[in-house]
């Protein structure tokens, strides 16, 4: 939730601060602030463009050495809609005499509204999709009933991914605008880490004709689950 | 962890020496002691570090087999041409075995003689069979990981893969003790928890062991190691298989055979019942299948690991069709 909780903020203030800078502007243009349009470099008067300055020129009537504004994160706006969007793929190889998945590909298809740096976005779905694969094939506490105690509490013991588990991932992003916030970003945490384990157990059911019901789906299970195939 | 300190001796009979008094371990390639030491399995009052004994270190190819010294790293083992080509199950043993990082650190005879991995011994809060309680906490607790044959009292399983693969190629260690030294089949070499909980080989106080050797194989004989993890990184085998198979070319009779099992018993878990389903024999994808049922045929599998035994079969067969070179259809 830190892009969509932070960037309406920061776009306010920053609309707060053009707004001081267009009444910076103003008296030298002879025009009111909201007649003036700033666009890339240039402050001009909307109704005559010959009447113009740098944005260097404006920066320069600037009193002190900066110039700062604030802004808040408002509530979301009513009537639009706020639920995220995406699916998930996942192509598996299951050795059937072994009970041993390998996940070989996911496909992750999001609506995470705009996306504000690609790259960062892409990566929180890699490692979403990481520690997705995990927690379907590997990772859980194992608790002894009778010591009361975690059994496999370390790095060693409990099994997160390594660098031969992880699949290739394919990440897309579909930009669908919603008027929520002042940025139409949402929140991004969790859909590519839970949609992968429910991708990768579906996947294993269409492999092996029958479902794994619980995670992870170790290889106990999955033989446990073909024997009541035959 | 404890205060230590470590001793670098470069004579091997002064090793030894040191290694018989109380509270010295010895020091190879640390993976395993390091762990041990943090875990408060042990705390030792002295390290000996083996690294500057000139009769521990080398691989030497030759007319009578191969010698590899016990400092030898499981990444040389792994990439050593001469033993990609003559004992494949070692090297590809060493090849599956833990992490590059690991296996550029970890030596052969640190390999051999690793303690177990079992969650209750490795636990700080557990005192266990192993570590001089009263019981083996895994025979009525979480055991998914443990000895499905050869257990009892406890039921750890042997964690080296390295083992089985020399073990099928019938290799013996070379010992020096404080008084004298010997040389001892690495299968008589490992004991069951029968003998002694406690531990998993018959090193004494004092012995270092210097080099593993290893006969050349039968004539027309190939081998293979293969393994089921569950992670395909950074994860230890839940069943291993390691075999070696001697076969006349063209009427693939089987002459001679050894299969041994990884991570099914608390010692390196040589199956004659399987050779003897292949040995005289013609082999193909049947008589391999018959091998690969005779392996468990004594298995008393716990609450959680009978998945093992499913394993195991599985895996003895495939090894041994590898080996012999026969694609399954
Ligand atoms: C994440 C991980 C995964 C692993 N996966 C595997 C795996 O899949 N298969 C596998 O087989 N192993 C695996 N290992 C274990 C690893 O291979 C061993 O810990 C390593 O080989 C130990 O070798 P070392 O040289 O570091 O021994 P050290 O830790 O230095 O010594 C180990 C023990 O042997 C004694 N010792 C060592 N050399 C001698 C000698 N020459 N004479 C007398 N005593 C000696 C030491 O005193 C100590 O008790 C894994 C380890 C890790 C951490």
């Amino acid at each position: 939730m830190t892009t969509p909780s932070t960037t309406p903020a920061v776009r306010q203030a920053a609309a707060h601060l053009k707004e001081k800078l267009l009444r910076l502007a103003a008296p030298a243009l002879g025009a009111e602030p909201s007649d003036i349009e700033a666009r890339n470099d240039l402050f001009q008067v909307r109704f005559d463009p010959s009447r113009k300055m740098s944005f260097a020129d404006v920066c320069r009537r600037i009193p002190g050495d900066s110039l700062s504004a604030e802004g808040e994160r408002v509530p979301n706006y009513e009537g639009y809609r706020r639920d995220q969007a995406g699916c998930q793929f996942a192509e598996v190889e299951v050795d059937a005499e072994l009970g041993i998945v390998r996940v070989l590909r996911v496909v992750a298809v999001h609506d995470a509204g705009q996306i504000i740096d690609p790259l960062t976005a892409r990566s929180q779905v890699n490692g979403g999709v990481l520690m997705g694969v995990g927690y379907a094939l590997f990772e859980t506490r194992r608790m002894d009933p009778r010591l009361g105690i975690m059994v496999n509490p370390t790095m060693d013991d409990y099994k997160l991914v390594g660098p031969l588990d992880v699949p290739e991932i394919e990440v897309r992003f579909v930009e669908v605008a919603n008027g929520f916030n002042n940025t139409g970003v949402m929140g991004f945490g969790e859909p590519a880490h839970v949609a992968t384990a429910a991708a990768i157990g579906c996947a294993v059911y269409d492999a092996i004709g029958v479902p794994v019901r619980s995670l992870p789906i170790t290889p106990d299970r999955v033989l446990a689950a073909m024997e009541t195939r035959a | 962890m404890n205060r230590f300190e470590v001793l670098t001796p470069a004579d091997l009979a002064h090793a030894a020496r040191l290694l018989a008094r109380q509270g010295h371990v010895a020091l190879a390639g640390g993976v395993d002691v390091i762990d041990l030491l943090k875990l408060g399995i042990i705390a030792p009052a002295t390290l000996v570090n083996l690294k500057n004994l000139p009769e521990l270190h080398g691989i030497e190819p030759g007319p009578r087999g191969l010698r590899l010294g016990a400092l030898t790293k499981l990444h040389e083992v792994a990439e050593h041409p001469f033993i990609r080509e003559h004992y494949t199950a070692v090297s590809d043993a060493a090849r599956e075995a833990a992490t590059p990082q690991i296996r550029n650190l970890a030596t052969v005879g640190g390999n051999l003689l690793q303690r177990p991995r079992c969650w209750y011994f490795r636990h700080p809060d557990v005192n266990c069979l192993k570590k001089g309680g009263d019981r083996c906490y895994a025979l009525t607790g979480l055991n998914r990981y443990h000895a499905i044959l050869g257990g009892g009292p406890s039921f750890i399983v042997h964690p080296s893969n390295l083992a089985p693969a020399l073990i099928a190629l019938g290799a013996s260690a070379r010992i020096v003790g404080p008084s004298g030294e010997r040389s001892v089949e690495l299968e008589k070499f490992f004991t069951l928890p029968s003998v002694d909980p406690k531990r998993e080989n018959d090193l004494k106080p004092g012995e270092v062991l210097v080099e593993v050797n290893l006969p050349p194989p039968p004539a027309g004989a190939k081998s293979a190691y293969l393994e089921a993890r569950e992670k395909q990184s950074f994860d230890w085998p839940l069943v291993g298989a390691a075999a070696m198979v001697a076969s006349d070319g063209a009427s693939r009779t089987v002459r001679d055979a050894r299969i041994v099992l990884c991570a099914v018993a608390p010692i390196p878990w040589r199956s004659p019942e399987a050779e003897k389903e292949i040995i005289g024999h013609p082999l193909d994808a049947e008589r391999a299948r018959a091998a690969g049922e005779a392996c468990v045929r004594g298995a008393h599998p716990l609450a959680d690991n009978a998945y093992k035994i499913a394993m195991t079969k599985v895996l003895a067969r495939r090894t041994i069709l590898k080996a012999a070179g026969i694609e399954e259809a």
